[in-house]
């Protein structure tokens, strides 16, 4: 037994209990390992289901490039609302796949990991492709529907949230009469052509919206965006009324 | 990617973690049963009731101590009028005249505070066991036949009886009879590891030769409680939980006089876990080294990182950009709405988040079921709501007091009492 150092009689006799604080911090640390493993195990099931969905897209768009090519060549003009109908749906869905992508990113402990670089490389690849397809559209279609194309950053920037919460407003009030086409500037060292697209466009900051061929920079308010793309179409759709 | 802040959040939940681990390993090891003793030897007993201003109370507690089953030449009660400005004394002078089969003394003093009343009556005391009692509580009648047996072993310092909420009726009561519940579970553990840390107010018994060697009460602490049970941890003396006998202490009612107990109770915390920071990883003092000093140290700073990081980045912030992000769409609530719902899929639920609170829920569950169960309370003795309101308001109270603890401290305002 010890002695006490303050030299009073023996009270009472102190333990150390050792194998509990072994114990405990053993099952801590393997609670800690099971949340990391089940985290892993679903960032698998995340990649693969992004995967799943790039490849259907990949179809997709074959299709409905196919498509376009058939109407440009046949001269079928009056088949243009279900071209541009399909095209939209396909854009919307890229677009919802997108946003997950990025939450699941964002969630993940290893954001730099290839398998979330080669999945974002192959959406901002398409939304590239479906954005030039159209410009083709565009002119087969005349003025059937507006496009937006929305320059953005994940890292610091608020706007950017807000600024997509305005875009959803919009999206869902024009439907297949707006497209919009978002590109991410932090994602230019992985993927060279948002940086051409930004020197095409001259984007220095985020939030900015090339509408109708002008330069938007900063939050830019649904009203502002309702003003500028009102006087593009032909017959106006309903949700433009008082524009 | 891994942040400052994610950092901050894991150690807090590690560290939490590791104590409820700790803990249930005690229990599964040690349990929390009481042999119960029978009482052999009747020592010589005194009450000591500090008063302010309690008129109204003070009748009611004196008679709970006088009912205690036990030996009248054996108990002594001392009333210490603490420059009460109500009718305090008058109304102890007629408890004492028509009482005179019993032993009741008043002490008169200018008001000067719990602790130096306590000394006061201490002064006086000629049991050999003095127990403050407060008087806003209430005792059971075989307190001193489950409490006196104790004290046979020599270095028993302090007994402490459960402490449970006297006629909890609005919910901020409810959710302190949860709370006082599961405190008093954790305490009966540590008691068997001796790591008791605080000896609450209301009818703790200290052996009074101990009290008097280490010095008495301490006149100037926010938590006299609290630091002379660490007092009395420092000389080696025992502090022992009893769970067979109860006292019944009245809980703050308002928000306000429950922050101010809170204020009250936290700084005093952090003040005497820092006054005994020395026994904190020292090998001569135990399991009361290692794992109690640590957490009075380390507990409120890691609930205030966690706390207002989560608040601020989980709750605040992300509510603010909501609800500007609703104001700039004229808050059409059904759009953003609708199109969460229509892309949803299970793969899209933050897990981080729900497996801390799947994993600290259920740990809770089972912590407030134990509690109940060894407390010989019925989970459901207050109502359904008791628990659910326990588990969502309780913390976020707590961690509210702690915050206003820190900005006092860093303007350096401590109270008296």
């Amino acid at each position: 037994m010890e002695k006490y150092k303050n030299g009073r009689n023996k009270m009472v006799e102190r333990k150390i209990s050792k194998g509990k604080y072994i114990i405990a911090f053993i099952i801590t640390i393997a609670i800690f390992i099971a949340g990391l493993l089940l985290g892993l195990a679903l960032t698998k099931e995340r990649i693969a289901q992004a995967e799943e969905s790039t490849s259907n897209q990949q179809a997709a768009y074959d299709s409905i490039q196919l498509q376009y090519l058939l109407l440009k060549n046949l001269e079928q003009e009056n088949n243009c609302p279900a071209a541009i109908k399909t095209l939209e749906t396909n854009i919307f869905e890229l677009d919802n796949a997108r946003i997950k992508l990025e939450s699941y990113i964002s969630q993940s402990l290893n954001e730099q990991s290839p398998d979330f670089i080669l999945l974002k490389r192959k959406y901002t690849l398409s939304e590239i492709r479906y954005w030039l397809l159209t410009q083709e559209a565009e002119k087969i279609c005349r003025n059937n529907f507006v496009s937006i194309l929305y320059f953005y950053s994940n890292e610091n920037c608020d706007d950017c949230i807000s600024q997509g919460a305005i875009l959803t407003f919009i999206k869902e009030k024009f439907e297949e009469k707006v497209l919009i086409f978002a590109l991410d500037t932090d994602f230019k060292q992985k993927e060279p052509l948002i940086g051409v697209l930004e020197q095409a466009f001259g984007i220095e900051k985020t939030p900015t919206l090339i509408v109708g061929g002008e330069k938007y920079e900063g939050l830019t308010s649904k009203e502002a965006i309702l003003k500028k793309i009102c006087p593009l179409y032909q017959d106006k759709p309903e949700a433009c009324s008082g524009y | 990617m891994i942040t400052i802040p994610m950092i901050i959040v894991w150690a807090g939940y590690l560290f939490f973690l590791y104590f409820i681990i700790f803990w249930l390993l005690v229990f599964l090891d040690r349990g929390v049963d009481d042999p119960a003793k029978k009482i052999r030897k009747y020592l010589a007993v005194t009450i000591a009731i500090p008063a302010y201003n309690e008129e109204k109370g003070i009748a009611e507690t004196i008679q709970s101590a006088i009912n205690l089953d036990y030996p009248k030449d054996k108990l002594e009660i001392i009333i210490i009028n603490d420059g009460s400005k109500d009718r305090t004394k008058q109304v102890v002078k007629e408890f004492i005249n028509s009482h005179h089969d019993c032993n009741i003394i008043l002490i008169n003093q200018s008001n000067q505070g719990k602790g130096a009343a306590l000394n006061n009556a201490l002064k006086k005391a000629r049991g050999e066991i003095f127990i403050p009692f407060d008087a806003d509580s209430t005792i059971r009648e075989d307190a001193l036949q489950k409490i006196i047996p104790e004290f046979e072993e020599k270095d028993m310092g302090a007994v402490l009886p459960l402490m449970k909420v006297r006629d909890p009726k609005n919910i901020l009561e409810k959710i302190q009879w949860c709370e006082y519940l599961i405190n008093l579970f954790y305490k009966k553990l540590m008691s068997s590891l001796d790591c008791v840390s605080v000896a609450p107010g209301p009818f703790s018994a200290y052996r009074t030769s101990i009290v008097k060697k280490v010095g008495g009460f301490d006149e100037s602490n926010l938590t006299e409680d609290l630091e002379i049970s660490l007092r009395l941890q420092k000389s080696n003396y025992k502090l022992k939980q009893l769970f067979s006998t109860e006292v019944y202490t009245r809980v703050p009612r308002t928000l306000k006089a429950f922050f101010r107990q809170r204020n009250r109770w936290y700084k005093g915390t952090i003040i005497n876990a820092f006054k005994y920071r020395q026994m904190a990883l020292n090998r001569n003092y135990g399991d009361f080294g290692f794992i109690q000093m640590p957490r009075l140290l380390a507990e409120s700073a890691v609930v205030i990182s966690l706390y207002t990081y989560l608040a601020y980045a989980g709750l605040i912030k992300p509510l603010m950009l909501k609800f500007y992000n609703f104001s700039l769409i004229d808050y059409n609530l059904a759009i953003p709405v609708s199109r969460y719902i229509n892309t949803f899929s299970w793969l899209d639920i933050n897990f981080a988040n729900v497996f801390h609170t799947i994993m600290f829920t259920t740990l809770a569950l089972l912590l407030i079921y134990y509690a109940h169960k060894h407390t010989k309370e019925p989970l459901r003795k207050y109502g359904l709501i008791t628990i659910p309101a326990y588990l969502i308001c309780y913390s976020i109270l707590a961690s509210i007091a702690i915050i206003s603890v820190f900005f006092d401290l860093a303007r350096g305002k401590i109270q008296k009492w």
